[in-house]
């Protein structure tokens, strides 16, 4: 027997962290300096223009060249109370979106208030860097890069399409708050965390890039980027199609109508029938059974060695094309149940119910070894999932092999290397 | 609506007008009239030919090769031409700047590439440009850069956001007159930020240099009739301040004595010896050069007599290219004020006597403008020298006579020269009776003028004595002396300025070019040398100008004086002058640890400024007003603030209002004694009114109740702001009960007291109940915790 392929590693992460480390993380935002400042590129050029006019003056000692540096330190004493005054007291929150994939921008907004009495300008709000903290990307940074100082000739990103979201707002009166969209981007699916937003202005040269961060730390679950999966929705059509059911049940298109008996509600009365036929009758709906699949993930490579590259690769695309399947049979009304060896979802239909099922997927990963012990589906509501569900199994052809359970219907994740194949 | 092409077109103008003032700046650095006329019409040029399209055409690569074909060129001139290295760049930057004017596309790149060639030009300028036209440009261009510089960058990040118009009109107009207040910050930030930098570094010890004026007035010799005198050469020598700010009734006498000649021979003057330097006796404290010493003992008792009742002239000397400084007949000292305590002083002067011209030297390790106090004397009675001969009896006298000897000589010839002489001064017997006939009849019958009648070039003197008898200074100046000589009294013609006129603009006395002026010096026996000056007074009346035109000279010298002296030659010894004075204001009663001077001085400095309101006043009552204010408010807190427990200890209000006003008491003390020493009754009033201002308004309180109504509208103000500061607006449509309701959702722990927060307020503002000390205190202390509160999540 294989031994049971679910570590708990991937649970770990959500345990609260420890004292020590909480008190790291509080240390480190008391140190942290109140506004971070970044040079723009004109900035770079100016600062260096202006430790030029001060090498020369100092080195002269010509009072020109002081007057001349006078002025551009003013400039930038300027650009610092500037700035400090338009970002100072803003208050700012987040409307995150509510469903985000990966690689397809979601909307969200942020919502800027300026108890100041005076306007604010060009304000930049951003969500600062997140960290994936599950995924296939665990570990990594996502967001904005900022241009070293020293680096002269790399022009500043000012389209945005490098941070996980931004917006900007050219104006902000005094007294008022305004909402702001922001498109969210994450390049993959997986569970992130931000520690909170930036308010950014370069007001009132643009030779700053002044900084403030606000911490309104957010998990964000970003589920995979669904990819086409019509070949697997045929599959599961062509085997689990529509049973025709000619009888009164719990559907909602017309059936019949039926005398009304003593005891049933009377809210079940079509008056209007009723009030034609001259006797209470009640109208009765035909029975749509829905048709039912339990989708069973089988994330493992059903070897004992650690997965390749290309393995994991094709794991996500085989994540994808389950979104895709999901998502086609949810469109298709069919009850649907998901199961994986991590956890299980119950049977259910609509769009919050994929949610759920996406939420699950997001957080996915690829174990090692063999599928063992499969976690039970519970149905709650929405009818009794009958014996006759189609039981479809997802996974890798060495995964499904050794699966001790068995499927109505298998659907072989491809797990050769394509490069070597190629 | 403020467009989006509007903004850009706004921008253009400033950026344009930017790069005509940094060429401005540079225009007068020897770039030659064809260039600047080249620059004038590409940078028009361009304007039209970006407006129309033109160059739009035009592949970057081909400007890519102007710029390297600009670039060779420059190295060629910098490696084949004498051209100075700076005038080379000042054209480079200038033809950088026309072809990004034309290649321009209206990128963010290319715009900030333009203002950072006007930041290079302005720079350049500093090198090539001192003049006070200097100055002009740069405020214009510190004003045009910010304007610009923030227009530019409202302009990228608007067509970053790809908004088409942003505000309102009346929004746009509020948030130009911001960016003139900002200009205008950016301009006096500038200023203080040169003043206030610390002069330190290497250009410290880097002797300065301001070129020197080409005089055309005096020179170290003096030819007669090679050229008159320039009279109306408007160009400033000296400029001298007087403590009464205004012009005395003798300064347009004043002699300003430079150089003296010994030699004549025949046709100009000459000095035959390099002299005979001496130091003048130096009192290090006080920086001041002890001229009794050049006198002799029987002038320095007549000086004695008259009591040396002096005046202190304040003159700033520009750089002019001769060694002599300026000194009037007679003077008790010269004081050069310098003030860095450094063992190496860049700025350093020293004066020296020549002991047989009587000239006063100056040298300087820089060559920049130098400023001496002049203490002058006035002239003693002439009368006194009026018997005095040579003594030949004594040792003494002998060797006077055999000093002076040199001043009798004469040229060959002059046999007129000498006949008339003896004729003008017959009957006199002593030095002084001659001089004074011979100037009398010099002036009597002969004519001033500038306008010289041909001459004899091989003899102009007895040209002038017996044909012409029209001349300018120098023939009668040169005629005084050589009759005087040849009618055996020593004597020596001086040259220097005469006079002055007065420019009211700046307040002083300006000499000028035109002033120069040359008189004879007389021997008198035991006195010493005695000017006299035989010019008619017709040439020797200054040329005061006047009209429109003189005024604004008037004004331009006065800006180019002050802009000389406190922008171009200012220095770490200005700085430690102007922190001198400010610890001296803010410790008036305590020596600062700059000063030097001694006590009886400060007594008299103390005289000196008696009138007047003076500035360290207005500091001082300015500063206990606000204590004042301060304890009266502190009066306040008996009624608002509650009492305040500290462990076991309760500090009730009246305890608190009590401590602080012994506080304020002892500020207001230490102020007073601070500020004016030992003066009882004001340490008394600088202790007494905190209190009196505490106890009058604990006496006063009862009555603050008449306007409170306007207080609750403040308060529910107040509450707005913070709790917008936690994420929660009133909504148009929400009454104020609604909105504190919803705040007691919001902030349980505060139910109960937001809840009296909106009795009280509703009460006094739709109520007939006013707003006690209490209510407000309470009231306040529900904001204070609100404030505290956590926001809700």
């Amino acid at each position: 027997m294989a031994s049971s392929p679910i570590s708990a590693s991937g649970n770990d992460q959500d345990a609260a962290p420890s004292s020590l480390e909480a008190f790291r993380q509080r240390m480190r935002r008391m140190m942290r300096p109140p506004r971070r400042l970044a040079f723009t590129r004109a900035g770079k050029f100016f600062m260096l223009l202006t430790l030029a006019v001060g090498a020369g003056a100092l080195n002269t000692g010509n009072n020109l060249l002081f007057l001349l540096l006078g002025m551009m330190l003013s400039a930038i004493i300027a650009s610092g109370i500037l700035s400090e005054a338009i970002l100072r007291k803003l208050w700012l929150e987040r409307r995150a979106p509510h469903r985000i994939f990966a690689n397809r921008a979601a909307a969200g907004s942020f919502k800027l208030s300026n108890p100041r009495s005076y306007l604010s300008i060009n304000i930049e709000i951003s969500e600062r860097n997140a960290t994936c903290e599950i995924g296939p990307m665990a570990g990594e940074e996502i967001g904005h890069k900022d241009v070293p100082a020293y680096k002269f000739w790399i022009p500043d990103a000012f389209d945005g399409d490098d941070y996980v979201a931004i917006a900007r707002m050219p104006e902000l009166n005094a007294g008022e708050s305004k909402q702001v969209q922001a498109l969210y981007n994450f390049p993959s699916r997986g569970r992130y965390k931000s520690p909170g937003m930036r308010l950014a202005t370069r007001f009132p040269f643009g030779i700053f890039h002044k900084i403030v961060e606000v911490d309104q730390e957010r998990d964000f679950i970003v589920f995979p980027e669904p990819s086409p999966a019509d070949d697997w929705a045929a599959d599961v059509a062509a085997r689990f199609g529509d049973i025709a059911r000619n009888r009164a049940g719990s559907g909602e298109e017309y059936f019949g109508l039926r005398d009304w008996r003593e005891g049933e509600d009377r809210r079940q009365i079509h008056w209007k029938s009723s009030a034609r036929r001259g006797s209470f009758v009640v109208r009765e709906s035909e029975e749509q059974e829905q048709r039912a699949v339990e989708i069973v993930l089988l994330h493992a490579t059903g070897h004992q060695s650690e997965a390749p590259p290309y393995m994991k690769e094709a794991f996500e695309e085989g994540l994808r094309k389950t979104v895709g399947l999901l998502e086609s049979l949810v469109a298709q009304r069919y009850r649907v149940a998901l199961r994986t060896l991590d956890g299980a979802t119950d049977a259910g239909e609509g769009i919050n119910h994929l949610d759920r099922m996406l939420h699950q997927l997001a957080t996915l990963e690829l174990h090692q070894g063999t599928p063992n012990a499969l976690p039970a589906t519970r149905v709650t509501s929405g009818g009794p999932l009958r014996n006759d569900v189609a039981r479809v199994g997802i996974g890798f052809g060495s995964a499904l092999d050794q699966c001790p359970e068995t499927f109505d219907l298998s659907l072989v994740v491809d797990d050769t290397d394509k490069q070597e194949k190629g | 609506m403020l467009a989006l092409q509007k903004l850009a077109r706004r921008h253009e103008i400033l950026m344009y007008l930017c790069a005509l003032l940094s060429f401005l700046a540079v225009a007068t650095g020897g770039l030659g009239i064809v260039m600047n006329a080249f620059f004038v019409f590409c940078w028009a040029f361009s304007w039209f030919a970006h407006r129309r399209g033109w160059t739009d055409k035009i592949p970057t690569q081909l400007w890519n090769g102007i710029i390297l074909t600009t670039v060779a060129i420059t190295g060629a001139q910098m490696y084949l031409t004498e051209e100075s290295i700076i005038t080379i760049g000042v054209r480079f930057i200038l033809l950088l700047m026309i072809i990004k004017l034309f290649s321009r596309k209206g990128g963010e790149r290319d715009d900030w590439q333009i203002y950072a060639l006007t930041f290079l030009l302005m720079a350049a300028g500093t090198a090539i440009n001192e003049d006070v036209a200097y100055g002009v440009v740069f405020t214009l261009y510190v004003f045009f850069v910010t304007f610009g510089l923030a227009l530019f960058h409202m302009y990228t990040e608007m067509s970053r956001l790809k908004v088409r118009s942003v505000r309102r009109e009346g929004m746009a107009r509020v948030y130009q007159v911001a960016l003139v207040l900002l200009a205008g910050a950016v301009l006096l930030s500038s200023v203080t930020i040169f003043f206030v930098f610390p002069r330190v570094g290497l250009g410290f010890f880097a002797p300065k240099t301001r070129s020197a004026q080409a005089m055309t007035g005096f020179s170290d010799k003096v030819e007669l009739g090679s050229h008159g005198v320039i009279r109306d050469n408007p160009e400033v020598v000296l400029r001298v301040e007087f403590p009464e700010g205004k012009m005395p009734a003798d300064a347009p006498s004043y002699h300003w004595r430079m150089i003296s000649f010994d030699t004549y021979d025949g046709v100009k003057w000459q000095r035959s010896t390099k002299g005979q330097e001496r130091s003048l006796r130096f009192e290090r404290e006080t920086r001041r050069y002890d001229l009794s010493n050049i006198y002799q003992k029987p002038f320095r008792e007549v000086m004695a007599k008259s009591g040396y009742q002096s005046r202190t002239a304040r003159v700033y000397m520009e750089p002019l290219g001769v060694s002599q400084g300026p000194q009037i007949w007679p003077m008790r000292s010269y004081i050069l004020p310098q003030t860095i305590p450094l063992p190496f002083n860049p700025k350093a002067a020293w004066l020296r006597y020549d002991g047989y011209y009587q000239d006063i030297y100056i040298q300087q390790r820089n060559e920049m403008g130098l400023i001496l106090e002049m203490e002058l004397m006035p002239e003693p009675d002439r009368e006194v020298f009026e018997d005095s001969v040579f003594d030949t009896s004594t040792q003494q006298g002998r060797n006077e006579v055999e000093k002076i000897e040199p001043f009798l000589q004469l040229p060959e010839g002059m046999s007129r020269l000498r006949e008339l002489s003896s004729q003008v001064t017959r009957g006199a017997t002593t030095p002084y009776q001659k001089a004074e006939l011979i100037k009398a009849h010099l002036q009597s019958n002969y004519t001033y003028t500038t306008n010289l009648p041909p001459v004899d070039k091989n003899n102009p003197v007895e040209g002038f004595l017996f044909d012409s008898k029209k001349g300018h200074c120098e023939f009668f100046a040169t005629s005084m002396a050589l009759m005087l000589r040849a009618s055996g009294v020593p004597a020596r013609v001086v040259n220097g300025f005469l006079g002055g006129v007065w420019n009211s603009a700046g307040g002083y006395m300006a000499v000028r070019q035109g002033d120069a002026h040359a008189w004879t010096e007389v021997y008198i026996p035991q006195y010493g040398w005695v000017p006299f000056d035989a010019t008619p007074s017709a040439g020797t009346l200054p040329l005061q100008q006047t009209g429109f035109m003189a005024q604004m000279r008037d004004l331009y010298d006065a800006a180019r004086m002050n802009w000389m002296r406190y922008v171009i030659e200012y220095d770490l010894d200005s700085q430690l002058e102007g922190l001198r004075a400010l610890s001296k204001m803010l410790s008036p009663n305590s020596r600062t640890f700059l000063d030097g001077s001694s006590g009886s001085q400060k007594e008299e400095k103390k005289e000196e400024s008696s009138s007047g309101v003076e500035t360290r006043d207005v500091i001082l009552w300015v500063v206990f007003l606000l204590i004042l204010w301060r304890s009266f408010r502190n009066g306040r807190l008996y009624y608002t603030r509650a009492p305040k427990l500290y462990g076991s200890i309760t500090l009730t209000p009246a305890m608190l209002v009590a401590g602080w006003a012994i506080v304020w008491a002892g500020l207001g003390f230490g102020w007073m004694r601070w500020f004016t020493g030992d003066d009882a009754p004001l340490q008394l009033v600088g202790g007494g009114g905190p209190v009196a201002m505490t106890i009058l308004a604990i006496a006063l309180g009862a009555n603050f109740g008449a306007s409170r109504d306007q207080l609750a509208g403040g308060l529910f103000g107040e509450l707005e702001r913070v709790a917008m500061r936690h994420g929660m607006q009133r909504g148009m449509d929400e009454g104020p009960a609604a909105f504190i309701a919803r705040l007691q959702g919001a902030f349980p722990a505060q139910r109960a007291a937001l809840g009296k927060f909106k009795a009280l307020y509703l009460g006094a503002r739709f109520g007939a109940r006013s707003l006690s000390q209490e209510d407000e205190a309470q009231m306040r202390e529900v904001l204070k915790a609100l404030r505290r509160a956590k926001t809700p999540e």
